[in-house]
């Protein structure tokens, strides 16, 4: 019976790719694979909410450098601890929930935003495979998994801005769904690029393969283009932001949303921007692999490009205005998704090319 | 499938309607079908007020109108009260009120600029233009000791002298801004996403400008050359050289434009103001403190003046005691509201919010 259970427990964190054992070990082992798996999962969980925050902190005060202004500056030293004064005010806010709305999709949908981003942060590998590095899943289908959790939040939102039985919300679910089918599309098509070059779902492999030739980027400047653009729709921050686009839909699809559960969408956002610049940079810019000089410390050449990509969103953010919806979804369809094809016929000649056929 | 028209209260609570606006829209969508402004959330009945008030108290009421060019609002009262009294005003008073009210014109679009870049998404230009504002606001602290309603212009003159600090501030303040404008304006007209959702959008004809009276940088940005300031000099706006910028492009780039052409424009006004500065009063004697009750007058005075919205003007009826029988002010940002449904037909909800900013109502003065 028990084992019957761990069994299941096993399979579900293996499906989810929290473990790597493909088949089920004696008890022992399994027990202490679990406990493993579950503290290695716990550990992650806080140092991804600790990376929000700091991402956070990181964004008020680069954004109020572009403004000339200060930033936070009042509680701790620099104003560090101002976000968590913030959190605390948050969750001590009291829980509003309108009339009239579905009380039980309005309170599930912001763990459905959130959740799924967390879960995809446990899938990057934080180095190579061949040195001292934070890897916790190995399984074959990791870019898949990826793709399929950050397919997730999008779905949140919608849920979100249905519930709230608010028009300016069901306008920013709308537009949110709209908006997630005209970047997800040239996404994958441009990640199957990379997969062609790589002969591989794994993301292990990818930054491997990029540790032993060259960042895939500079193969295949167009795919990472398209990428680096539908990763910005992704994270629906300026100038991609319309399912919130506050000063047309009040607040878009979290109008009604306050206290922590608005905080949930917050920290969303921001793990979202930081996920992506992992992402990005672990599959178009070599991710882990660390450099001849410094070996064995690769998350931290990761982490480095990625607070580069992050700083560059950031940057966007606050210096472009909204575009269009109109706009928005001529660009996705008429421009991404030639560009992201263009590319993966591009691809084709560099394989033809490498195997030396031409 | 049976097309359904949804129906949105913009406002009065919305972080782009400039105050307490409400559009009741409706929406195919995202398009727009019609929007219909519902104004009177911020009426302050100064019109009526003013009948029971002395000549001079009445000055705060209009400092409340047009709460971001206030000079320009109380210029307009003065004259009028001064045109029924007949009151001399000093020459040196002239020529500081022009001062002012230039200087006040460029802050208010500054704050238009600022808040433009909001209803887009674009949240920097913002700060930038407040800075500075904020130049512009220390200024006017400086001469009147107030930031937001400054009471300054007075009927008879000023209220004060320059003071001592005030020329080194202000002659850092016109060597810095042209760079700065231009910095702030490249923020803006060097992105394509902006050009995207300004070029074409919020389209006024001339014709339909004039029929529902629409005024200021508004109708000049549909190719129309009216400004008081040319076609009726008040003040000494004769004697000084500027220009009216005018587009004739019609659709919001064309406003952005103008308005920022007319920010250079307004500077090089202060500069000249500034260099034709004459010594002497600033204030009628008769007029100082106390004598600012005894003002009487009797019959009608109509006097129109170029606000930063557009034709502000204030009707002023006397019956020879120390009260107004009657003041009735024509508010430029009202009759520019009025042609935002004509405006916005057929357009996204996003341009909606854009060709709403760029007509810059203020709603303390649409609401009175």
């Amino acid at each position: 019976m028990i084992y019957s259970i761990l069994q299941l427990i096993n399979f579900i964190l293996t499906y989810i790719g929290i473990s790597y054992s493909q088949y089920l070990p004696p008890y022992g082992a399994l027990f202490q694979r679990l406990i493993v798996d579950t503290i290695g999962a716990l550990l992650i969980f806080i140092a991804a909410s600790l990376t929000i925050v700091v991402v956070i902190y990181i964004f008020r005060k680069w954004m109020a450098d572009l403004q000339q202004r200060i930033g936070p500056n009042r509680v701790g030293p620099y104003g560090t601890l101002q976000l968590i004064a913030d959190a605390l005010k948050m969750f001590g806010k009291e829980d509003i929930i309108p009339d009239n709305v579905d009380p039980i999709l309005f309170r599930f949908a912001p763990y459905l935003v959130f959740i799924p981003l967390i879960m995809s942060y446990l899938l990057i590998p934080y180095g190579t495979i061949y040195h001292w590095a934070i890897i916790f899943t190995n399984v074959n289908v990791t870019l898949l998994l990826i793709i399929a959790f950050s397919a997730i939040p999008p779905i949140g939102e919608i849920i979100a801005g249905f519930a709230s039985n608010n028009k300016f919300s069901l306008i920013g679910a709308l537009r949110a769904a709209a908006q997630d089918l005209s970047y997800e599309i040239p996404m994958m098509i441009s990640l199957i690029g990379v997969i062609m070059l790589t002969g591989s779902l794994n993301l292990n492999t990818i930054s491997q393969y990029q540790w032993h030739y060259i960042p895939i980027a500079i193969l295949e400047p167009i795919g990472f283009l398209v990428f680096f653009v539908a990763v910005l729709s992704k994270m629906a921050v300026v100038p991609f932001d319309l399912p919130e686009s506050e000063s047309e839909l009040v607040s878009g699809f979290n109008v009604e949303y306050s206290g922590l559960r608005f905080g949930i969408f917050y920290l969303g956002v921001f793990g979202s921007i930081f996920f992506g610049s992992l992402f990005i940079s672990t599959v178009y810019l070599g991710g882990g692999s660390d450099l001849p000089f410094l070996p064995g410390f690769g998350y931290i050449w990761l982490l480095i490009k990625a607070f580069i990509f992050t700083f560059l969103f950031l940057t966007i953010w606050v210096s472009l205005p909204r575009i269009r919806v109109d706009k928005y979804m001529n660009f996705g369809w008429k421009y991404l998704l030639p560009l992201s094809l263009i590319n993966l016929l591009w691809t084709m000649v560099l394989l033809l090319f490498i195997h030396g056929v031409l | 499938m049976e097309e359904k028209i949804l129906e949105v209260n913009f406002g009065p609570q919305h972080p782009s309607t400039h105050g307490v606006l409400r559009l009741k829209v409706k929406l195919n969508g995202e398009t727009v079908l019609s929007a219909e402004p519902i104004i009177g959330y911020l009426h302050r009945n100064a019109e009526k007020l003013s009948e029971f008030n002395y000549y001079a108290s009445n000055l705060i009421f209009m400092d409340r109108l047009d709460y971001v060019g206030n000079h320009n609002m109380e210029l307009g009262y003065v004259l009028a009260v001064e045109k029924l009294a007949g009151i001399d005003v000093p020459e040196r008073a002239i020529w500081l009120r022009m001062l002012f009210a230039e200087l006040n014109r460029i802050a208010s679009h500054l704050v238009w600029a600022g808040t433009m870049g909001l209803d887009l998404g674009m949240i920097t230009p913002f700060f930038y233009a407040f800075r500075e504002r904020e130049r512009i606001l220390q200024l006017f602290e400086m001469v009147s000791g107030a930031r937001l309603t400054y009471n300054y212009i007075s009927i008879g003159g000023v209220y004060n002298d320059l003071p001592n600090e005030f020329d080194e501030k202000f002659k850092e303040f016109v060597n810095d801004f042209p760079a700065r404008l231009n910095e702030l304006k490249s923020l803006f007209e060097k992105n394509e996403i902006f050009i995207q959702r300004m070029k074409g959008i919020g389209i006024l004809p001339p014709e339909v400008a004039k029929s529902y009276s629409i005024t200021g940088p508004v109708l000049r940005a549909s190719g129309v050359n009216y400004d008081i300031r040319k076609i009726s000099p008040y003040l000494y706006y004769d004697k000084v050289d500027f220009e009216i910028p005018i587009s004739h492009g019609m659709d919001n780039y064309a406003r952005f434009e103008v308005r920022f052409k007319e920010m250079e424009q307004s500077l090089k006004i202060a500069k000249q103001v500034y260099e034709k500065l004459p010594p002497g009063e600033y204030q009628n004697s008769l007029y100082k403190k106390s004598g600012l009750i005894n003002i009487k007058g009797a019959g009608e005075s109509y006097v129109r003046t170029e606000s930063p919205r557009g034709e502000f003007g204030v009707y002023v009826v006397g019956d020879g005691s120390k009260k107004p029988y009657r003041v009735r002010i024509r508010s430029p940002a009202f009759h520019n509201l009025s042609a935002v449904n004509e405006m916005v037909k057929g357009l996204k909800i996003a341009d909606l919010i854009a060709t709403l900013s760029t007509l810059d109502p203020v709603f303390g003065e649409v609401d009175r």
